[in-house]
């Protein structure tokens, strides 16, 4: 084989696999947004939606209403220390946990939900599923999570 | 066709539908709820959220698409392509995540383990898979198919 035509076969190569990776991005493209016409699980395009308020310890502290806390951690770290009186969530929380929260509330009650450290996401998450799967209106992330409380109490020695 | 032939033949069919069904799988797992998969873009804190709404509801899709497209010759070449992109982008993304001490899950297949351990074990997975399309493609390139017969096991 010549090298020219060497060289066309590897240029008509790579045209040919853009041309068909364009096609696969095309066809993806149908569906997707369908899906985000359509899917009950559609994500929310507004931010503020999605995300639960944060509320710092201190304010946490001088509410008069109720608070619940409940700690979004791994089971080990709970074992081990825990906010007094928090419940335990974790990461994936299962029917049992969320039946748990359930029981533990009552109305006129904050539930403030806390992980790890300012870039854990469990607590997040475990918010939102109490908020959409519960029904409960009061909910809100501890900011700083686990890592803020421990400090709170270091200054307050 | 000699018993090397025969052999690489296969273990060329047996990475292709190891790579299709891992992207099928992943696709399916993330398309089924798109709103989980938004929050998992969203907590790499890499993108705007609405990018990461936009890439939430289409990225499944393009696995799906891309993952099938393995297994068609028409379109492998072009689906490969874009699962070692797909592979690149989302090794970068892990790792960065990695560097950065985010306690978060790779969200590569819906929910899943959280913290560096399981970003490291996410970043392996993605270069292993990575690798397996870069070999798979040069496979394809127009030298190579010399030493493999014509399609077989696959979509046609």
């Amino acid at each position: 084989m010549q090298p020219g035509t060497t060289n066309k076969t590897h240029l008509t190569f790579w045209i040919q696999g853009a041309c068909q990776a364009g096609l696969i991005l095309l066809v993806a493209l149908v569906p997707a947004v369908l899906s985000g016409w359509m899917h009950p699980r559609r994500p929310s395009w507004s931010q503020d939606q999605s995300r639960v308020p944060e509320v710092e310890w201190t304010t946490i502290q001088q509410l008069h209403s109720r608070v619940l806390l409940i700690d979004a951690r791994g089971s080990a770290e709970f074992e081990r220390e825990h906010i007094p009186g928090a419940l335990w969530l974790g990461t994936r929380p299962g029917d049992e946990e969320m039946v748990a929260v359930a029981r533990a509330w009552q109305p006129g009650t904050r539930l403030v939900v806390y992980c790890d450290n300012p870039r854990c996401d469990a607590a997040q998450a475990g918010a939102l599923r109490l908020e959409r799967e519960l029904g409960l209106k009061d909910v809100a992330v501890l900011k700083g999570g686990w890592s803020a409380w421990t400090e709170a109490q270091k200054l307050h020695r | 066709m000699d018993r090397s032939t025969k052999a690489a033949s296969l273990m060329t069919m047996i990475g292709r539908w190891i790579l299709a069904g891992v992207f099928i799988y992943a696709g399916v797992v993330k398309a089924w709820d798109p709103a989980a998969f938004a929050k998992s873009i969203d907590s790499y804190r890499l993108l705007p959220y609405s990018s990461g709404v936009a890439l939430a509801l289409y990225l499944p899709w393009l696995e799906i698409a891309a993952g099938f497209g393995v297994l068609w010759h028409r379109v492998r070449l072009g689906a490969l392509g874009s699962i070692f992109l797909l592979c690149l982008i989302f090794g970068s993304a892990i790792a960065s995540a990695w560097i950065r001490d985010l306690d978060i899950g790779c969200g590569c297949f819906g929910g899943g383990a959280v913290g560096a351990a399981a970003l490291r074990g996410s970043l392996l997975r993605s270069v292993m898979l990575g690798i397996l399309a870069g070999a798979l493609l040069w496979i394809e390139k127009p030298c190579g198919t010399k030493a493999l017969p014509p399609d077989n096991g696959t979509l046609s």
